[in-house]
C-alpha cells in the first residue's frame, strides 16, 4: 500500500471498518511511514477529542411519543386515502419490479416459455406417428392427398372405380367440365380449369353430358382415373402426384404430362410416344393427345393399338371405351357397338360400357340422321365455344 | 419493527424506548435547540406509525428511522432560520441572563459520564468547533460519532455516495483537529 491508497483508506481505519487485510496492509504502510503515522495518529487523537456527550432525552418525551402515535395511528385506522394505498401497492410492485433477481426471473421464463413452445410447436406440426408425404415438385401435401369425398366420388364409368391408389383430381380441366364447354369434340379450353370442392370434382357424366365431351376421359382433357392408376405405376408413384407436380417436370413423364396439361398436344403426343414402347399406358396418353389435337378420327388407330396391346389390362379397357366413344362420335356406331359390348364382361367398364351403349342405342334410333351430322362435326377438332352460345341439349340427348 | 408492521403494537414502546435517546441526540445537536429536538424525535415516531407500511426492510430500520429525523431536522431548520430560536449559547429562559447556557447544561447536567472523559474547558471548544462545521460536515460527523453509524449508513441516510461521506467526515475531523490543535498532545497521551 502506498501514501495514496492509505488516504483513501484512512477513514475506513480510523473507524475500524476494513477488512483484516487491508487493515493490516494500513498499519504496515504506517509503521514505516512518518507522514501517514503522524496523520493517523493525530485525527485518531481528535477523535478522542471529539467525543460528544450523549443527551438523556426529556423524562416525559416517551409519554408524549406514545400518546401522539396512538392518536396517530386511531387517525389512520379511520382514513385510509385510495390514492395512498394504490401508490404504496405501486410503489411496492415496482420495488420488487426493478430488482435484478426478478429481471433474471423474468428473462429465464421468458427462455423457458419460447423453447416449450417452439418444441411443442415441431411436435404437433411432424408427430413422430405421422405418415410424410412428400411431393415431387414441392406441392402441398393437402392438394395431392384425396379426400374421402373424392375416392368416393363416382367414377366416369359412372360407379365407384376400383382403384389401387386413390386417384387425385390430376386433370382439374375434366373436374371442371360440369360448366364447361359442351362440345362434342374434345376442348383445349376445358384443360386449365381448375379443381373445384370434391364434391364438384366428380359429378356424374352420365348426367351432364352428350357424349366424349363431358365423361371425364371423352373430353380427352382428364385422364380417366382407371388410366391414370397405371400411369401412376409407370412413373413410379401417383400419378396425380405427377400431374400435380409437373410444374417442375423432372421425369419424362412428367413432361409429357405437363405438356398435356398446358395444351400442347403435338409436344404431349411426342413425348408419349417415346415412352410408348416400354409403357402401355403412354401410349393410351398419346391416343388422347392425339384425339385432342387432330380429333377422334386421327386418334382412332392409335386407342385401337393401345387397346389390342393392353388386352385385359385396365389400359386396354380404357383404350377400347375411349376408342367406342370416338367413333360413335364420327357417327360409325357399329365399331362403337363392337367395342362396348366387349366391355360389358369388364366388371370394371360393364357399367359405363352399358350406359354409352343405352346412350348409342339412342341416338340411333331417336336422331338418326342427326347423329350422323353431329358426328361428322366431331371428326375435327374444334375450338371451344362458350357455353351460353352453345345449344342447350336436346331431350334425345339426355345422357346416359 | 417487523412484528410492528404486522400489527403487534405493543411493540411500539420498545422502539421508542431503544431508538428515542440517539435521535434525540442527533437531532439536538443538528437544531442546537432542545425544544425543537423533542418536536422532531415526536413527530419522527408518529410517521413511523403512520408510515410503518413503507418500510421495505430493504434498509435496516435504524436508518430509515435516522432518515426521517434528518429530513424533519432539515425542515425545523428551514423554518428556524426564518424565526429566532435561543441558540446552545444562550442563556436558558428565567436564568435572566446570568444561569449556566444551554451547551454547558447539556455537556454537565446530560452527559454520559463516562463518554466525557475530557474536561469541561475542551467540551466547550469541542461543541464551539462542532457547531462551527459546515452543516454537511457537521450531520454526517454526528451521525457517525453520535450514533455510531457505519458510512455506508450514513451515505443511505443523506442520501450521497459512501466516498463522499467519508470526504466529509475527514475534513470535518481535519477542521476539529485544527480547533481542538492545542489538546492534540493531552488526547495523545489519553491513549
Amino acid at each position: 500500500m502506498d501514501c495514496e491508497n492509505f488516504e483513501a483508506a484512512l477513514m475506513d481505519e480510523l473507524y475500524g471498518e476494513l477488512d483484516e487485510l487491508t487493515s493490516t496492509a494500513s498499519k504496515r504502510h504506517a509503521a514505516g511511514c512518518a507522514r501517514c503515522s503522524e496523520r493517523l495518529a493525530g485525527l485518531a487523537a481528535t477523535r478522542r477529542l471529539a467525543t460528544i456527550p450523549i443527551v438523556e432525552p426529556p423524562p416525559d418525551l416517551e409519554a408524549r411519543i406514545l400518546r401522539a402515535a396512538r392518536e396517530a395511528a386511531r387517525d389512520g385506522q379511520t382514513v385510509v386515502p385510495t390514492r395512498g394505498r394504490l401508490a404504496r401497492a405501486v410503489s411496492l410492485a415496482g420495488s420488487w419490479a426493478m430488482r435484478p433477481q426478478t429481471a433474471m426471473a423474468a428473462v429465464f421464463l421468458v427462455m423457458v416459455g419460447t423453447s416449450v413452445l417452439l418444441l411443442t410447436g415441431k411436435a404437433s406440426r411432424a408427430p413422430a406417428s405421422a405418415s410424410i408425404t412428400v411431393t415431387e415438385q414441392g406441392s402441398p401435401a393437402s392438394q395431392v392427398a384425396p379426400s374421402p369425398a373424392a375416392s368416393a366420388a363416382p367414377g366416369p364409368y359412372g360407379a365407384p372405380v376400383a382403384m389401387d391408389k386413390p386417384v387425385p383430381p390430376a386433370y382439374p380441366g375434366a373436374l371442371a367440365r360440369t360448366d364447361g364447354p359442351r362440345d362434342e369434340t374434345p376442348s383445349r379450353a376445358a384443360l386449365p380449369q381448375p379443381r373445384s370442392s370434391p364434391a364438384q370434382a366428380a359429378p356424374s357424366p352420365l348426367k351432364d353430358d352428350d357424349g366424349l365431351a363431358t365423361n371425364a376421359f371423352g373430353t380427352g382433357t382428364a385422364p380417366p382415373p382407371v388410366a391414370a392408376a397405371p400411369m401412376a405405376r409407370a412413373s413410379g408413384g401417383d400419378l396425380g402426384r405427377g400431374a400435380s407436380a409437373s410444374k417442375g417436370a423432372s421425369s419424362p413423364i412428367a413432361a409429357a404430362i405437363q405438356s398435356y396439361q398446358a395444351g400442347r398436344y403435338d409436344d404431349a403426343t411426342k413425348a408419349f410416344d417415346a415412352l410408348a414402347p416400354s409403357d402401355a399406358s403412354a401410349e393410351l396418353w398419346a391416343a388422347r393427345s392425339v384425339r385432342e389435337s387432330k380429333g377422334c378420327r386421327a386418334a382412332l388407330a392409335r386407342f385401337d393399338r393401345t387397346a389390342q396391346r393392353g388386352a385385359s389390362s385396365p389400359t386396354g379397357w380404357d383404350a377400347l371405351l375411349e376408342g367406342a366413344l370416338c367413333y360413335r362420335a364420327i357417327g360409325d356406331f357399329g365399331n362403337a357397338r363392337t367395342r362396348l359390348s366387349a366391355l360389358l364382361g369388364v366388371d370394371s367398364h360393364k357399367d359405363r360400357a352399358r350406359a354409352e351403349l343405352d346412350r348409342l342405342n339412342q341416338l340411333q334410333t331417336g336422331q338418326g340422321g342427326a347423329g350422323a351430322g353431329g358426328a361428322a362435326k366431331a371428326a375435327a377438332p374444334t375450338p371451344a365455344a362458350p357455353r351460353a352460345s352453345r345449344p342447350a341439349p336436346s331431350a334425345a340427348d339426355p345422357g346416359p | 419493527m417487523i412484528r410492528f408492521q404486522a400489527g403487534e403494537r405493543a411493540v411500539f414502546p420498545v422502539l421508542v424506548k431503544r431508538y428515542q435517546g440517539p435521535l434525540y441526540n442527533f437531532a439536538l445537536r443538528h437544531l442546537r435547540n432542545q425544544s425543537l429536538a423533542e418536536e422532531v424525535v415526536q413527530d419522527a415516531f408518529v410517521r413511523l406509525v403512520r408510515n410503518a407500511a413503507d418500510f421495505k426492510h430493504e434498509a435496516r430500520f435504524s436508518t430509515w428511522l435516522y432518515t426521517i429525523v434528518r429530513n424533519l431536522c432539515i425542515d425545523q431548520g428551514r423554518k428556524q432560520s426564518l424565526r429566532r430560536h435561543p441558540s446552545l449559547d444562550e442563556a436558558k429562559r428565567g436564568d435572566e441572563g446570568d444561569g449556566p447556557t444551554l451547551g454547558e447544561q447539556i455537556a454537565d447536567s446530560r452527559a454520559n459520564v463516562e463518554r466525557t472523559a475530557v474536561s469541561a474547558e475542551i467540551r466547550e471548544r469541542l461543541m464551539q468547533a462542532v457547531d462551527a462545521l459546515p452543516d454537511d460536515q457537521r450531520e454526517v460527523f454526528l451521525l457517525r460519532e453520535l450514533s455510531n453509524l457505519p458510512f455506508k449508513d450514513i451515505a443511505e441516510i443523506v442520501g450521497i455516495p459512501e466516498n463522499t461521506v467519508k470526504s466529509r467526515m475527514r475534513y470535518a475531523l481535519e477542521r476539529l483537529q485544527e480547533a481542538l490543535s492545542e489538546y492534540e498532545e493531552y488526547a495523545r497521551a489519553l491513549r
